[in-house]
């Protein structure tokens, strides 16, 4: 057995969509989501409330498929649209659409150029400030969705670890740090 | 189940058109631009141009340059032609029919191995495992 070889069989018995790019295109990487994520990016299936920002996200989802080039933030950039979260040797990352509603997807790279959306969440929902006004000294649902990126991991893929490397470019081709803007 | 284009066809035929969509369009058009003008940044530095000296032609900022170029946003007309020009560059205009791209034929590696029939069938156990075993 391998990761690849729990790769396929995820996604024969539907647990795991490969995400095609509406447009068609090159597929420079690959993207893989879980079907609760997936269905909020389809077109005939996205919450009517957020369709503007599921749109918004699916191509962003298709551009990254097709290969467009990244910028890669560090763990405190709030301008990136992409980075990897603390403590890194966990390998969890984050997509940020910053459109409104702004949203979060969480995942892990299973090998270069390919990552698995495990799942998302609101930025209201992550940083509310209920929180603030509870007394809570850190964002509670925000470490709960990490969890959530890492138990659904393990539903899935284990006992395989995400990929992970010393550099960007052992994670994605076309990459920028955002160091380097 | 509808296909994709059949899907978009649907929706650009409707009366209104869904929310989803023109998201969808809205981030592609965003996406074509900043890639360009983060292709076009990526080169002047390769040539020795710096952020700063960028930013000071078009009376902004440093950090604002990394701002417009880390994520595709919704960058005014304004904005796209003045950093265009910081980089020597004027950007052009133009539309293009909506058609799909179906024909490429470039796979990420991993789907080309895991939809290859056979490649991940699991070997049968060694008979060299099993007498070393016994």
């Amino acid at each position: 057995m391998s990761i690849e070889h729990a790769l396929k069989d995820r996604l024969d018995e539907g647990r795991l969509v490969q995400v095609l790019a509406i447009m068609g295109g090159p597929e420079v990487r690959v993207v893989y989501a879980t079907p609760e994520v997936f269905q909020q990016l389809e077109p005939a299936m996205a919450d009517a409330e957020y369709a503007s920002s599921a749109g918004h996200l699916r191509r962003w989802l298709d551009g990254f498929t097709n290969g467009k080039p990244l910028v890669i933030g560090p763990r405190r950039s709030r301008t990136c649209d992409m980075k990897r979260l603390d403590p890194q040797a966990q390998e969890v990352w984050e997509i940020r659409k910053q459109d409104q509603p702004s949203v979060r997807l969480f995942g892990r790279f299973i090998t270069f150029d390919a990552f698995v959306v495990t799942n998302m969440e609101l930025v209201s929902t992550l940083f509310s400030m209920e929180w603030i006004v509870r007394g809570a000294s850190t964002w509670p649902v925000w470490k709960r969705e990490i969890r959530n990126c890492k138990a659904k991991w393990r539903q899935l893929f284990h006992p395989y670890p995400p990929h992970s490397g010393s550099s960007l470019d052992d994670y994605l081709s076309a990459a920028t740090a955002e160091r380097d803007l | 189940m509808t296909t994709y284009p059949q899907q978009l066809q649907n929706a650009i035929s409707d009366n209104v058109i869904p929310p989803f969509w023109l998201g969808y369009f809205r981030e592609a058009y965003r996406e074509a631009i900043n890639g360009q003008l983060l292709e076009l940044y990526n080169t002047a530095s390769k040539d020795g141009v710096t952020k700063k000296e960028i930013a000071e032609k078009m009376g902004r900022r440093p950090e604002q340059i990394t701002r417009w170029l880390a994520s595709p946003s919704n960058l005014e007309s304004d904005t796209i032609s003045d950093l265009a020009l910081a980089l020597g560059y004027v950007p052009t205009f133009g539309l293009k029919k909506i058609a799909p791209n179906h024909h490429s034929q470039q796979r990420h590696p991993l789907t080309l191995r895991i939809n290859t029939p056979g490649y991940l069938q699991v070997d049968p156990p060694s008979m060299t495992s099993a007498s070393a075993l016994a």
